[in-house]
């Protein structure tokens, strides 16, 4: 009878502790995702690759204008990245150019996919860890492990008040880290930094707009035929391609978490000739031919899995 | 050989442990352009002395260029200017810098390693599957890699204008989408900013 009461109580027990660690865990990512549009910080950010490292100074801002980011590299090319309510503005002041584009000229059609925990919990197996200390500030540590090699793992220290991101690692599936995201320094901010205008001497380089043309949603006579568990279609657009005068059809495909975007155009020349596969950090590329198309994945996801997706597409039409 | 020297090159030996390269990045902030100047002088060292000196070497040359520009107005800017357009269309994934440059009293070499990534045909009896180049990699010569302050070796999978403007477009639009639909956040124009590339084998 007494071992009966000791197993019921542990079951009990686990239970109740699961419960409330899978609770925690998405309250946790809720303060994950509202902390990172609504509060105001500055800082500096060091994003590891390989064994390559870049410093970023860092402005986010929200007020009732909207949300306003500014990202700088500190080290290598001028480069400066302005995000404002999703006009996306990247300036390099060496080469005199400035290249403009919309990340929200298209609305997902599955907007709601990253609070979708339900389906993130069939592809990532969560956990809270310990605490750390980032930036002079306390963290808790989360953990995403994929459940297959199609992914790489997230692991986030979040700030304990407000649950920013700190640091986040993208692990392979060995556990080795593949990118490392970092703020060395942080500092929280009671309003906005203010939205930067572009200095004088800018409003003089030339300006690139990536958006130029009709951009629109599309039923796409493009499709992946094999994809990796969770990955839905969260964007189908068609626009004129910048680089040539054909038309590029842009799939994109997401967990909630990682993506890939899948391009298709009309291959043009010789001279136009990427194939095969290229990396920067996390982000992987697979391109080939097929016929006359040349079709490109790209992606934060393992190699295996943007050569698959690019191997996979087909036209359906 | 200072404190940041041998933690420096601890780091590039793998040899940090994960309470020490937190530490490190943690003082980062302290000189982040030294740092990364330390840095990819150590590792040229080092793969000089292995004689592993090939397209797998990180350099850049931008930091010291832009530091001796500082420092020497009266600096002949037109080579730089020249230079810097050459290599103007999208340079993030590969920035092909070719020949050298000698800003004043700084000289910079800037080495430039091509590297072709293996061309895969799927299933196309198209004529139009590109016939990639193999280009050679010209070895460095150590006795000038010990003059190299800051060199700019990327790793390219096939060089052409239109191949580098192509995929950063990839890039960039993918960053967009990305942010859009997935929990990502500032990470996707982290990586715009800090544009990089290597090619795989």
């Amino acid at each position: 009878m007494m071992r009966l009461v000791q197993f019921v109580s542990v079951v009990l027990f686990s239970t109740m502790s699961f419960g409330i660690h899978a609770d925690e865990l998405d309250i946790w990512l809720d303060k994950m995702m509202h902390a990172m549009k609504m509060n105001n910080y500055e800082g500096t950010l060091v994003l590891r690759q390989a064994d390559t490292l870049q410093t970023l100074y860092v402005q986010h801002g929200m007020d009732e204008r909207g949300m306003w980011e500014s990202l700088e590299s500190l080290n290598g090319e001028a480069r400066q990245v302005i995000r404002q309510n999703g006009r996306v503005t990247t300036i390099f002041p060496g080469r005199e150019l400035v290249i403009v584009s919309e990340s929200s000229a298209v609305s997902s059609l599955h907007p709601s996919l990253p609070k979708n925990r339900e389906v993130l919990k069939k592809l990532y197996r969560m956990k809270l860890g310990g605490e750390d200390r980032v930036a002079r500030k306390q963290a808790q540590i989360l953990e995403l492990i994929p459940k297959d090699q199609y992914r790489y793992g997230f692991k986030y220290w979040l700030e304990k008040d407000t649950g920013l991101l700190l640091k986040c690692d993208l692990l392979d599936e060995q556990g080795k880290i593949v990118e490392q995201l970092m703020f060395s320094d942080l500092r929280l901010l009671d309003k906005s930094p203010g939205v930067q205008s572009l200095p004088e001497q800018m409003k003089q380089y030339r300006v690139v707009d990536m958006d130029a043309g009709n951009q629109q949603q599309t039923s796409s006579i493009w499709k992946v035929q094999k994809l990796p568990t969770g990955f839905m279609l969260t964007r189908s657009t068609t626009k004129p391609a910048r680089h040539n005068k054909g038309i590029v059809h842009h799939l994109v495909y997401s967990d909630g978490i990682a993506s890939v975007s899948v391009f298709v155009e009309k291959h043009q020349s010789d001279e136009q000739s990427l194939v095969g596969e290229s990396s920067m950090g996390a982000v992987n590329v697979y391109s080939l031919h097929q016929n006359s198309d040349h079709i490109t994945a790209i992606g934060e996801v393992p190699l295996d899995t943007v050569r698959m997706i690019a191997q996979s597409v087909e036209r359906v039409e | 050989m200072t404190q940041r020297d041998e933690q420096i090159s601890a780091l590039l030996d793998d040899a940090l442990s994960a309470e020490e390269l937190n530490a490190f990045m943690q003082d980062l902030k302290r000189d982040h352009l030294e740092d990364a100047e330390r840095i990819q002088r150590y590792q040229l060292a080092r793969d000089a002395m292995r004689g592993e000196l090939s397209n797998t070497s990180f350099m850049d040359v931008s930091a010291a260029v832009h530091r001796a520009i500082e420092q020497e107005p009266e600096l002949d800017m037109s080579a730089v200017k020249i230079s810097a357009k050459k290599s103007f269309d999208f340079s993030a994934w590969l920035r092909p810098i070719t020949g050298m440059a000698v800003a004043a009293s700084v000289a910079v070499v800037t080495v430039v390693a091509f590297r072709t990534v293996q061309t895969e045909v799927v299933e196309t009896p198209a004529p139009a599957v590109a016939q990639v180049q193999q280009r050679t990699i010209a070895p460095v010569n150590p006795v000038i890699a010990q003059q190299v302050r800051v060199a700019s070796t990327i790793n390219v999978a096939q060089d052409s204008p239109a191949n580098r403007q192509q995929l950063n477009d990839y890039m960039v639009k993918h960053s967009g989408a990305a942010d859009q639909s997935a929990l990502q956040g500032m990470m996707p124009y982290v990586r715009i900013v800090s544009f990089e590339s290597q090619s795989k084998k």
